[in-house]
């Protein structure tokens, strides 16, 4: 037996083989326990073949009441929207995967040596947002150096976007030297022409209190509910029968409640790698101040983020069925963190603007997702990570920058226009980055409603 | 067996990884009979915490209605920051806070 066979014994069962093969070994590696190392394996499989179970339970369900929905309406949503957990699974199944770990620690180092950032990124669980990124750019280009290359200048725009919301997530939640370094938050720069110009109208320059909004919401934004919500919608569009459209709703009621659940087993998989390569870097860096990168939660206590996340299902929806060309039907990926997290640390958390800004930029993410749709489905028959049947395309509704993951992916086969996106969208990040520099803390920046004194 | 609530956004990444070191905590004070761990949305949190009489203290997502259900039902609150920046220090100040309240000790 060869090396070569070696290697395609091990490749040739799928992700759910090789991927837990590979953690327990990097486990062992890193010195953790045998036992630990082992069970961190079994979570990945489960977490694979739980999402392949969950995913066909979805595609199944969904597939005859999208199909009604074509013969009553005319509207052809055929991309499933599996969520970002879907695309996570999706992305943890290439077999590079875990080299985006070293790609994340590298670029970061260099840029700390070369004092090019304060920012360490410890949010090891968002690596899986660099293999996307790099898949979709190799699945386009077949081109390691491209997926790499313009890899690592998400890895920069995520460092500064860190650099930059330090500031605001102290002056708004009181931490300090902690920053979020999430690529979900590059939405900021898109829509930052439209947020400038609401500063020169006096409505927008209001604070709304939306904590009293938020407890009205309530139960509505659990996310059986959502699906439930999501379901009825969808039956009754498609004119299907009372019993059929209850039958419908409360599956997509379950399958939406099973998600996290599901999803839990890949990050309590990967934490004990996180949490060593966080210590690494923390210790290499001891004797400077510098800003930890974190996750979006950090900032999840923001009534306003809620809000603008609920109220833009209804949005979501909206444009999914008005919207021509539109293929995505918003359903697991229906809360749209790039818009309320990137909307929040943009506008400060004036919630009128994250609310209107929501509007105007939903159709970004749908045309996004029906931009990724064919390409997701592809690889995730092509790793085995997910079965999709035959027919069937899955996509990811809320695609995290979906602008800039889109010009990367025609960067390689030499598309001027995505040439002319990429720097039109790098000249944006820097007269934002700029502007909120300059700009009043977020709590100076409005007038309370119904208080006429003028911070502005 | 008492409980302690985790909750992130979509339950899945932040309060995992919250959960895992823990129940490390847990594992290594040998209270694995006496204390475990469960994860959900923080738009679940109020939800469970009503119905749930087992959960003894909230880590997470602090919004503004989950803070006033954690004090409406004396129950100890903690931002999770310390495990997601792997802050060993705030990390046992906040288990042994847990425990104490829950009369462990």
């Amino acid at each position: 037996m060869s090396m070569n066979d070696i290697v395609q014994a091990i490749l040739a069962p799928g992700a759910q083989v090789f991927v837990p093969v590979l953690i327990i070994l990097l486990g062992l590696l890193f010195k953790m326990k045998i036992r630990k190392a082992i069970k961190s394996g079994a979570d990945l499989v489960v977490g694979f073949v739980g999402m392949s179970i969950l995913i066909g339970a979805l595609v199944d369900q969904i597939t005859p009441m999208t199909k009604k929905l074509g013969a009553a309406t005319g509207l052809h949503l055929t991309a499933i929207d599996v969520g970002w957990t879907g695309a996570a699974a999706i992305s943890w199944a290439w077999s590079l995967a875990f080299t985006f770990f070293a790609l994340t620690i590298g670029v970061n180092l260099i840029m700390l040596i070369l004092n090019w950032t304060n920012t360490i990124n410890a949010d090891m669980w968002n690596v899986w947002g660099k293999v996307l990124t790099a898949y979709i750019i190799y699945y386009m280009s077949g081109s390691y150096i491209w997926a790499y290359g313009l890899t690592a200048i998400q890895v920069i725009i995520e460092l500064k976007l860190g650099d930059l919301w330090e500031s605001q997530i102290a002056d708004m939640f009181g931490y300090t030297n902690t920053t979020v370094t999430h690529i979900e938050t590059f939405t900021a720069v898109i829509m930052f022409p439209i947020n400038r110009l609401m500063d020169f109208i006096p409505i927008f320059n209001k604070r709304i209190d939306a904590k009293s909004l938020k407890k009205k919401i309530g139960m509505l934004s659990e996310p059986w509910a959502m699906g439930f919500i999501i379901g009825i919608l969808i039956g009754l569009l498609s004119r299907a029968s009372i019993a059929s459209v209850l039958n419908f709703a409360t599956y997509m009621l379950a399958i939406m409640a099973i998600f996290p659940v599901v999803a839990k087993y890949f990050q309590s998989a990967l934490t004990p790698f996180g949490a060593a390569m966080s210590k690494y870097m923390k210790a290499r860096f001891k004797n400077r101040e510098f800003f930890i990168g974190l996750d979006w939660p950090i900032v999840g206590q923001s009534a306003e983020l809620w809000v603008t996340a609920t109220i833009n299902i209804i949005f979501f929806m909206f444009w999914a069925i008005v919207l021509p060309g539109n293929t995505t039907l918003p359903f697991a990926g229906v809360i749209n963190y790039c818009l309320a997290v990137g909307g929040l640390l943009l506008t400060g958390g004036n919630l009128l603007r994250m609310i209107v800004l929501s509007f105007i930029y939903t159709p970004l993410f749908l045309y996004g997702a029906t931009f990724l749709a064919p390409i997701l489905t592809k690889m995730g028959k092509m790793t085995q990570a997910i079965k999709i049947p035959a027919g069937s395309q899955v996509t990811w509704s809320s695609i995290e920058a979906p602008d800039l993951r889109i010009m990367f992916a025609y960067m390689p086969l030499g598309k001027w226009w995505s040439y002319v996106g990429f720097v039109v969208l790098m000249v944006l990040f820097v007269f934002m980055y700029r502007h909120i520099k300059k700009a009043p803390l977020p709590s100076e920046r409005y007038q309370e409603l119904g208080n006429k004194k003028s911070n502005n | 067996m008492k409980k302690v609530l985790i909750c992130c956004g979509s339950g899945v990444a932040s309060s995992e990884t919250t959960a895992s070191l823990f129940n490390d905590q847990i594992e290594d004070a040998s209270l694995e009979d006496e204390l475990s761990t469960e994860v959900h949305p923080v738009n679940e949190a109020i939800s469970i915490m009503e119905s749930d009489d087992s959960i003894v203290a909230y880590i997470g997502v602090e919004t503004p209605d989950v803070v006033g259900k954690c004090e409406e039902l004396n129950m100890p609150h903690f931002n999770m920051n310390p495990y997601l920046t792997f802050d060993d220090d705030a990390q046992e100040e906040i288990f042994n806070k847990i425990i104490e309240k829950a009369g462990l000790n």
